[in-house]
């Protein structure tokens, strides 16, 4: 996705609304206090909480340097051409765009990890 | 003055207001907002005794219907250039709607206009309707214009009259008035427009260097910046960091609730927040400073019944936490650093694009934000004759309209203070001043009075070298406090960045790419100062009408540094005209030369390269000095170390680039010693001192390039028998141009290559890069392939194996996967087999590559390339593999039975391959199992039979 400091893949999610936890470990069905639970609590919270809005940060910081959203993935993350004209398709359809550095081991497979990101956030995510 | 006169004055001030604000369409000094905060503001806090009044419309949460309020005074008061009652009914609406009134029992209209306000008494009638019991709004006192002003000044004390005489005066509508922001876009604007005549900023080059701009984003924008440092803040999850390290039965973090930090809305509040949040981030990440390392895990007081926990989750401090957390923590307290500091000082190597990078920060970011700045050089200041550094500044920014720096540095920090952000004063290139060691003094006296001053900040920048010896007192002593330090050392890691910066140039300074060979753009991308050199020695710009670009194959360090010469002493010489009036004939050229000469025999002779005193140039050559040290183009001069009071007080020269000092150097040897006293070279060449050898190293690689020239064959003769000929031959040998080499070049670098010795592999990758035979008709990989067919196992080994290995970490375009991309990408697309292609010998390679990369499944980048080519050109990749199995050395061959047996087409039967397969089979039977299964494997697939007779 970009060339930044960790040679792992990451993902840009676009998404139409805001996934809230209880829907999150409903669709993962997992039990909220059980220990599959907690997993998921914690990738939603790494993916909600931890992560970078990149159109808030475009909207509240960037905006008056980078005339377009595309240009600030480029020179802000140094994102590749294909996925700054992607990103750049979908602002207007997505309400946020996580930049999302997965921290877990099995999401490092670019396949998987796209498949079971679209699957947990409804067939909304994107890569 | 008396109070009528003060009162004459205000009069006429608010009938210049009145008039303004009719004419000029509310935009720009007259703005809505402009006048509100600089004007009426300062004005409305003695007329209405609201001293704690303020705008409202600078703070971050929203304040609709009001700008200017005084929770004191009860107080609030909206500015607007909109007269009608709708707007006052929808205004007293929501004020009341929001509740406003509950903090402020009076609400004042300030209309900008100089009309009369006149409305009905429905209008009246609706508005106390709207207000009811909530707000007693009195139109006609609560409803002013700007002629209205005037009676409530006269009804003022008479400090008070004079106080608000002087706010006036000193307003956008004052005779006093300065309109800071105006100057200073004046000034920067044009400064970045000379600096982009100059070329030295060249916007289609800039290459962002993120991290770097970050920190200045912070350093010039803090209050928005510092919101975005928090922000990233509470992304870290702190808190469920923390819950883990409990879990561990490790001590707490120490405590750190963000939501109890304000956010600063002022920049006078800046300061004590970042300095707040720094002391506790620091305590954290001390924490984890220590769970980080290694060495100190046995020493950590985890508790016994968590300790099971904490064994688990090592791995998790060590790395996770303690290097990500530890990390990313540590950069955001760099952030906020720099968001706290007053002086930003960047540093770097020459050629870094310093430059660039300001001017497109002041051009990118300051200007589009709006923040007042300031551009000043270095270069700049060294013309400006005054003995005090503040005091040059305070005329280049005001233009005469301060007399001290205190002046304009008190304008400036009032202006920074009513907009709420910083007045950034840039200095570009410390180093550039001609006299540094004066300059630094001056520099150090300056910042101590700007720092006098709250909201000004200064950026400077300064080359690396310069800067600790003559600057470092900045980083240092009462400096320390105020100084964010970086040096910028980022790299440019992507290759389209390379791609986007060499086009940036190509297209400003006119270079006909298609003109350039591959491998010539490669060597440009290694070196960004070569290619600054470059464009200017081949670029049209600044050529003359008609000037044709020639094709470049390959970098020619000398071919370019002559053409730079040529055109710089160019350069000069029209200066030079300039100077002396333009009345002396054009080849004044010549007293530019003796200038370089007298530098260069004067390093020589005292065999220090660096300093040549000024004195040193003939006085009649004073003119023809100064033009090579305009623009720095050449010659730099610099100012000698006071170290003591004795110590000489003359000016010093050096050369701008070192390794054109050294080019310099090698042509004055040979061009004006070598034939006049040739057994000066031989002493100089005996010289072994170690603080000499880079520019020692220089020497060797210029005369060298020199002696290969055919001008200068006596030369060659005399210097190919020295040490220093050989030391750099095995390297620069492949860095003239292949017209220039000799038979000999061939005999040598054989008996090397033969010799395997450790010249090999710097041989052995020089001539792979090197492969093509008509453009390398001497030195090229078909000799290191006519070595290699005959080589030993252990020679294949030094020749092939040890050069071409790929090493994860270091891509160097000479490893064997470099190859295959460069085979696979450029050559097989378009290549077509024949006898005398010059492609043979890159595939040839392929095959004794084959065994370089390969991992225990015999599988490799080269194995798929060679399957690429196979599938293209069948017959001609059999053939090759055919024709390899009679090398000498083996370790190829089982690859090449594997591919054999995979080829799309069988190969045509053939007794002499039934035979070499034959005798594979038994001697892998013997040794190499590997190898007996992958003949095993292709005779089981082979339509011939063995001939008879063989085993």
């Amino acid at each position: 996705m970009s060339r930044d400091l960790l040679p792992r893949h990451s993902f840009v999610l676009c998404l139409p609304a805001l996934v809230t936890k209880a829907s999150f470990l409903r669709r993962a069905k997992v039990k909220p206090d059980s220990y599959a639970g907690e997993l998921v609590a914690n990738l939603h919270d790494s993916i909600f909480r931890q992560s970078l809005d990149l159109k808030r940060d475009y909207d509240e910081y960037y905006d008056v340097e980078y005339k377009t959203f595309g240009e600030y993935l480029k020179k802000r993350f140094l994102f590749l051409p294909e996925v700054v004209a992607k990103c750049s398709e979908q602002l207007h359809r997505s309400r946020m765009m996580i930049y999302f550095q997965p921290r877990v081991y099995f999401l490092e497979d670019f396949e998987y990890g796209c498949s079971f990101l679209g699957k947990f956030l409804e067939g909304k995510g994107k890569q | 003055m008396n109070v009528p006169e003060a009162l004459e004055k205000i009069s006429r001030a608010l009938g210049l207001l009145t008039h303004q604000t009719s004419v000029e369409n509310q935009g720009g000094l007259f703005s809505k907002n402009r006048l509100a905060e600089d004007l009426l503001l300062p004005v409305f806090r003695i007329v209405f005794g609201a001293p704690d009044l303020r705008n409202v419309n600078q703070e971050a949460s929203n304040s609709p219907y009001i700008d200017l309020a005084d929770e004191k005074a009860r107080l609030a008061i909206q500015v607007t250039t909109e007269r009608s009652a709708a707007k006052i009914t929808e205004t007293l609406a929501g004020f009341i709607k929001n509740g406003y009134e509950r903090r402020y029992g009076r609400l004042i209209f300030f209309v900008l206009t100089g009309e009369k306000l006149r409305y009905t008494e429905s209008s009246r009638a609706n508005w106390k309707k709207v207000c009811g019991r909530k707000l007693r709004f009195n139109s006609d006192a609560d409803i002013l214009n700007t002629p209205g002003l005037f009676p409530l000044i006269q009804g003022l004390q008479a400090p008070e009259i004079f106080a608000v005489h002087e706010i006036l005066e000193t307003s956008v509508i004052g005779g006093r008035h300065v309109d800071v922001e105006g100057y200073l876009t004046r000034l920067s604007r044009r400064q970045l427009d000379y600096e982009k005549t100059s070329g030295k900023y060249i916007p289609d080059i800039f290459i962002e260097t993120r991290e770097t701009k970050n920190l200045a984003r912070g350093f010039v924008h803090p209050v928005l910046f510092f919101r975005r440092t928090m922000d990233s803040l509470a992304r870290l999850d702190i808190k469920g960091t923390n819950a883990i390290v409990v879990k561990s039965g490790l001590p707490p973090l120490p405590p750190l609730d963000l939501h109890a930090f304000t956010l600063p809305q002022n920049l006078s509040d800046i300061e004590a927040s970042c300095t707040q949040l720094i002391s506790r981030l620091e305590k954290i990440n001390a924490v984890f400073g220590k769970y980080r390392d290694r060495k100190q895990s046995g020493t950590l007081e985890v508790k016994e019944d968590r300790r099971y926990y904490y064994e688990q989750s090592r791995y998790i401090f060590e790395v996770y936490s303690g290097f990500w957390f530890h990390h990313s923590l540590g950069g955001l307290v760099g952030e906020i650093n720099a968001e706290r500091a007053r002086i930003f000082i960047l540093t770097g190597r020459a050629g870094q694009g310093k430059t660039n990078l300001v001017c497109d920060f002041v051009e990118n970011f300051l200007f589009k934000h709006e923040i007042p700045c300031a551009y000043l050089t270095g270069r700049q200041l060294r013309s400006m004759a005054t003995a005090e550094l503040g005091d040059a500044i305070q005329r280049l920014l005001f233009e005469g309209k301060t007399t001290s720096f205190t002046e304009a540095a008190r304008l400036l920090s009032d202006h920074a203070r009513r907009i709420n952000k910083p007045v950034v004063l840039i200095i570009d290139g410390l180093n550039e001043h001609h006299r540094i060691t004066e300059f630094a003094a001056q520099l150090e006296q300056f910042i101590g009075l700007a720092m006098e001053h709250p909201n000004l900040k200064l950026l400077l920048t300064c080359r690396s070298e310069f800067f600790q010896q003559r600057f470092g007192n900045l980083t240092r002593g009462p400096f320390e406090k105020y100084t964010f330090f970086l040096e910028a050392n980022e790299r440019y890691l992507e290759r389209e960045s390379y791609d986007d910066m060499m086009a940036g140039y190509f297209r400003y300074f006119g270079i006909q790419r298609d003109l350039i060979s591959e491998r010539a753009l490669e060597s440009l991308k290694q070196d960004l100062l070569l290619l600054r050199f470059f464009c200017e020695a081949y670029g049209s710009r600044n050529k003359l009408a008609g000037y044709r670009q020639p094709p470049i194959d390959n970098i020619y360090r000398e071919d370019i540094f002559s053409i730079y010469l040529s055109r710089k002493l160019g350069a000069a010489n029209l200066f030079f005209q300039h100077l002396t009036g333009g009345i002396q004939p054009s080849d004044r050229a010549t007293e530019l030369v003796d200038v370089l000469a007298v530098c260069l025999q004067h390093m020589l002779a005292n065999w220090q390269f660096a300093n040549v005193p000024i004195s040193a140039i003939p006085k009649e050559l004073n003119t023809a000095l100064y033009a090579l040290l305009d623009e720095e183009i050449i010659l730099r001069r610099d100012a000698p170390p006071q170290s003591s009071v004795f110590a000489p007080d003359a000016d010093l020269i050096n050369f701008t680039f070192d390794d054109f000092r050294d080019f310099l150097l090698a042509q004055y040897l040979v061009y004006r010693v070598f034939g006049s006293d040739r057994s000066k070279i031989q002493e100089y060449m005996a010289r072994t001192d170690p603080k000499d050898s880079q520019v020692i190293e220089g020497l060797k690689k210029f005369l060298f390039y020199a002696s290969r020239r055919k001008e200068n064959a006596e030369f060659w003769e005399f210097y190919r028998g020295h040490a220093w000929y050989a030391d750099v031959y095995d390297f620069e040998v492949f860095n003239i141009d292949a017209n220039l080499l000799r038979p000999e070049d061939r005999e040598a670098v054989l008996a090397a290559l033969k010799s395997s010795d450790e010249r090999t592999y710097a041989l052995s990758r020089h001539l792979a890069i090197n492969w093509h035979p008509v453009v390398c008709p001497v030195l090229n990989l078909d000799l290191l392939l006519s070595v290699v067919m005959q080589a030993t196992d252990k020679q294949f080994d030094a020749l092939i194996r040890g050069p071409f290995k790929t090493h994860d970490y270091r891509s160097d375009g000479a490893s064997a996967s470099a190859f295959c991309k460069f085979i696979s990408e450029k050559v097989l697309p378009k290549f077509t087999p024949k006898p005398d292609a010059p492609e043979n010998g890159l595939f040839r390679f392929l095959i004794l590559l084959l065994r370089v990369d390969s991992g225990p499944d015999l599988n490799s980048l080269s194995y798929a390339v060679f399957r690429d080519l196979m599938q293209r050109h069948s017959q001609y990749a059999i053939a090759l593999l055919k024709e390899s199995l009679h090398y000498k050395p083996r370790y190829h061959r089982l690859y090449v039975w594997r591919l054999l047996s995979s080829a799309p087409e069988s190969p045509t039967p053939d007794e002499a391959l039934m035979i070499e397969a034959q005798q594979d089979q038994t001697r892998g039977a013997q040794e190499d199992p590997v190898l007996q299964r992958e003949v095993t494997r292709f005779l089981s697939r082979s339509t011939v039979k063995p001939a008879k007779g063989t085993s």
